[in-house]
């Protein structure tokens, strides 16, 4: 996975969902080639790519300081229409495809997931049930300092 | 999509651990580390046993991207015996085009090697079921889960006769 292939994802995230990023006044920060956050006052969306899916996982801190993080794709599955997956297109190239699947998630979240873009979390009340994961030391380094944490 | 998850778990022959993605995996030189110092998610031991070639398998985000970095992330479309040393797949970029072509040239072949020479099988991701599966990646066309690489890999495995042993968190062969 060399930026041969695939450019930086923070950069192509900064691009597919700068109208997102812009609106809800996030911030990109970038992890590696492959992986990078859009990080809100209150949350973070990681995406994490590899040759064959495009990963993204909300990420917040609870009310003992810890990080957690819970897949989307339930949320995806649930939310997202035909329309934001016809952005999809009919990519040939690995990168290609990584840029169509950005192009199927600025869709789906500026249309379908304002509440989680503004920061509300009833959408995660039930926490159990959406798979959490301990974020990596690379994410806890780089989030320290941000999010606000969360009140349950 | 109750169907195709209900078909795979009867594949894999449980409801819990067993699975993950296969982007990147590596052939490492014999003169490759012993043992690496990367604590994967899993919590298993990247130890390579001795007289022996050790393949590792897990999600590249999550573990195979630290691993292969760690091991130089050297590319190669060797699939031969790495005695002594680990097993990862890592062929070129430009040799992936399609999941399903990439399965069939690369990492079938590759995994396929790895159980005719018997060789411990280390699963730095494990493979368990739940929303955050790392066996599953969702399809951006559909909007359904289907087997990710590593996935693929945990099956292939399991048809080959092999099962997770949560304890040594490696693949071993059914009794």
């Amino acid at each position: 996975m060399s930026t041969a292939i695939r450019d930086d994802l923070a950069s192509l995230l900064a691009v597919k969902l700068g109208s997102v990023i812009e609106e809800y006044r996030l911030k990109v920060i970038r992890v590696d080639d492959v992986e990078a956050l859009v990080v809100g006052s209150n949350y973070a969306l990681r995406f994490a790519a590899d040759r064959d899916s495009l990963d993204v996982a909300y990420i917040e801190r609870n009310n003992r300081s810890r990080l957690a993080s819970y897949t989307l794709r339930p949320l995806v599955m649930q939310r997202f229409t035909p329309e934001d997956r016809a952005n999809y297109g009919h990519p040939v190239t690995v990168k290609d495809r990584l840029l169509a699947s950005l192009s199927v998630y600025a869709s789906g979240l500026a249309n379908r997931c304002r509440d989680v873009l503004s920061g509300d979390k009833s959408w995660l009340r039930r926490r159990d049930s959406w798979g959490e994961e301990n974020p990596s030391f690379a994410i806890e380094q780089l989030l320290q300092g941000e999010l606000s944490e969360s009140r349950r | 999509m109750r169907a195709v998850l209900a078909n795979v778990l009867i594949c894999f022959g449980l409801l819990f651990v067993s699975a993950g993605t296969a982007s990147g995996h590596v052939v490492v030189a014999n003169s490759g580390p012993a043992r690496l110092t990367f604590q994967p998610s899993s919590g298993v031991i990247l130890e390579a046993t001795p007289g022996k070639t050790t393949t590792i398998l897990g999600n590249y985000s999550q573990d195979m991207k630290a691993i292969v970095n760690e091991l130089g992330n050297v590319k190669s479309t060797d699939f031969g015996p790495r005695t002594g040393s680990f097993n990862v797949l890592n062929v070129p970029d430009e040799l992936y085009v399609t999941p399903k072509q990439f399965w069939a040239e690369y990492n079938q072949p590759w995994l396929s090697n790895a159980v005719t020479r018997g060789d411990p099988i280390l699963m730095a991701t494990q493979p368990q079921f739940g929303p955050a599966s790392k066996l599953f990646r969702l399809n951006d066309v559909t909007g359904k889960l289907e087997l990710s690489g590593f996935g693929k890999e945990y099956l292939y495995l399991r048809q080959s006769g092999l099962r997770y042993d949560p304890i040594t968190k490696q693949m071993v062969r059914s009794p």
